[in-house]
């Protein structure tokens, strides 16, 4: 009779402790994420991200930043990106095109890339390499070009193993950048000195403490936008900055 | 093992039929499955539903484009294999709803096959977005035990959590069809 009783009771804290525990986990998550939305919120008061040409310093850093269009454009959606991350490639071929059509191009907006190389080491490289086309004026070449070489070769036919292998050496990206028009032997020479580690660096730091842990990540306004989502989230966040 | 298999075919013809004499709870299935692939899209961005619900100046179309708009994700955000399996995922999970309530409607049991459904939407949620790059709930998990040093790893993992939800989920419909069977007999259904 007891043991007749007792199994059911069983059964059922059995399912209580389940449910506790899912509930806990999603509490949990919800937590996390909220506080990860909290410290971006931080940084930007301190910092606006939609920022206008009078709020840059001077001439000499707001060249240094990574830009995709106009420099002097009050809204700007900046984008945490790695060159070997497979969403950030996918976000350069569907979503991506779609905004630069739409409000780059016209001159309504403009992109910030800040780099976030968390894929794997040679992710640096890459990193650096794009300021180092940023020093001869063509950043949005190479990002373009790199981006299309992932995705043509590797990404598009669902190869993923190239994240684990160092395919970005001083040699690779000086080959894609002079398909590009790029001058591939001033981007290795940049490269072996050096000159632009640390931009890559602040850049990480950035990260770091707006909280962004991954890749792509967007932010517009106060807005932080995780993954590569459709124009469909885009557009409504941008027309309002717009407004 | 032939007993399981029966057991399982059994169950699962349960569902089929109780999904042909009562149609309606296919438009439920298609309904729940809809509300759960939004879950899982819109899981990385909660900061932002919240803004796109409450605070973002937008019109009541342009609000209600802004949430439906995340459901394009399964185009841009996940490779094709990733998007088959959310979708699968997804219909598996409006099945299971829709069984709970009928389950509910019919005998109201149902704590046992909710707690199950809700492990499997868990795990999904855990499984989707890209360990390797940060996004996702994974990496948390992972970083606490070591594991991000290999991006193959991760990402492996990531897939065998995603499949674990598919497994966990037709678990919680087999044993709903086992319910629905019996209550199938005694109406003699």
């Amino acid at each position: 009779m007891t043991s007749n009783k007792s199994k059911p009771l069983k059964k059922r804290n059995y399912i209580i402790a389940v449910v506790v525990i899912i509930i806990v986990c999603v509490i949990g998550t919800v937590i996390y994420m909220s506080q990860q939305k909290d410290s971006t919120t931080v940084v930007e008061n301190k910092q606006p991200i939609t920022s206008t040409s009078n709020s840059l310093p001077d001439n000499s850093s707001r060249n240094k930043k990574l830009i995709i269009g106009s420099q002097d454009i009050k809204v700007t959606l900046v984008e945490y990106g790695d060159f070997k991350c497979p969403l950030c490639t996918k976000f350069s071929q569907s979503t991506e095109k779609q905004i630069r059509k739409e409000y780059v191009d016209s001159g309504k907006i403009n992109i910030e890339y800040k780099t976030l190389p968390i894929i794997a080491d040679d992710s640096k490289v890459a990193a650096e390499a794009a300021y180092c086309a940023n020093d001869q004026q063509k950043f949005t070449e190479f990002h373009d070009a790199v981006y299309d070489y992932m995705w043509n070769n590797y990404y598009r036919n669902g190869d993923y193993s190239i994240e684990s292998k160092n395919l970005f050496t001083q040699q690779k990206l000086s080959e894609i950048a002079s398909g590009a028009g790029i001058d591939g032997s001033r981007i290795t020479q940049c490269l072996q000195a050096g000159t632009n580690k640390s931009l890559v660096e602040a850049d990480i730091q950035s990260a770091k403490t707006a909280g962004i842990t991954g890749t792509p990540t967007f932010l517009i306004g106060s807005q932080k936008v995780s993954g590569s989502q459709p124009f469909s989230i885009f557009k409504p966040l941008i027309d309002s900055k717009l407004k | 093992m032939k007993l399981i298999l029966l057991k399982i075919k059994i169950s699962y013809k349960a569902v089929g039929r109780m999904f042909l004499h009562h149609p309606q709870y296919i438009l439920y299935a298609l309904l729940f499955a809809f509300v759960g692939l939004g879950i899982l899209l819109w899981t990385f961005n909660i900061g932002l539903l919240w803004y796109g619900l409450s605070e973002a100046p937008f019109t009541i179309l342009e609000r209600v484009t802004f949430i439906g708009g995340i459901y394009g994700g399964i185009f841009t955000n996940f490779d094709s294999i990733e998007a088959i399996g959310l979708i699968i995922f997804a219909m598996l999970f409006g099945i299971n709803i829709a069984c709970l309530v009928y389950v509910l409607k019919s005998q109201g049991k149902i704590i046992k096959n909710s707690a199950k459904s809700s492990a499997g939407l868990l795990t999904a949620i855990i499984a989707s977005g890209c360990a390797a790059c940060g996004t996702s709930i994974l990496t948390p998990i992972l970083i606490s035990l070591g594991a991000t040093s290999s991006i193959a790893l991760s990402r492996s993992i990531g897939v065998i959590i995603s499949y674990l939800s598919i497994v966990l989920i037709l678990y919680a419909v087999y044993g709903l069809g086992k319910v629905i069977v019996n209550h199938q007999a005694l109406h003699g259904v």
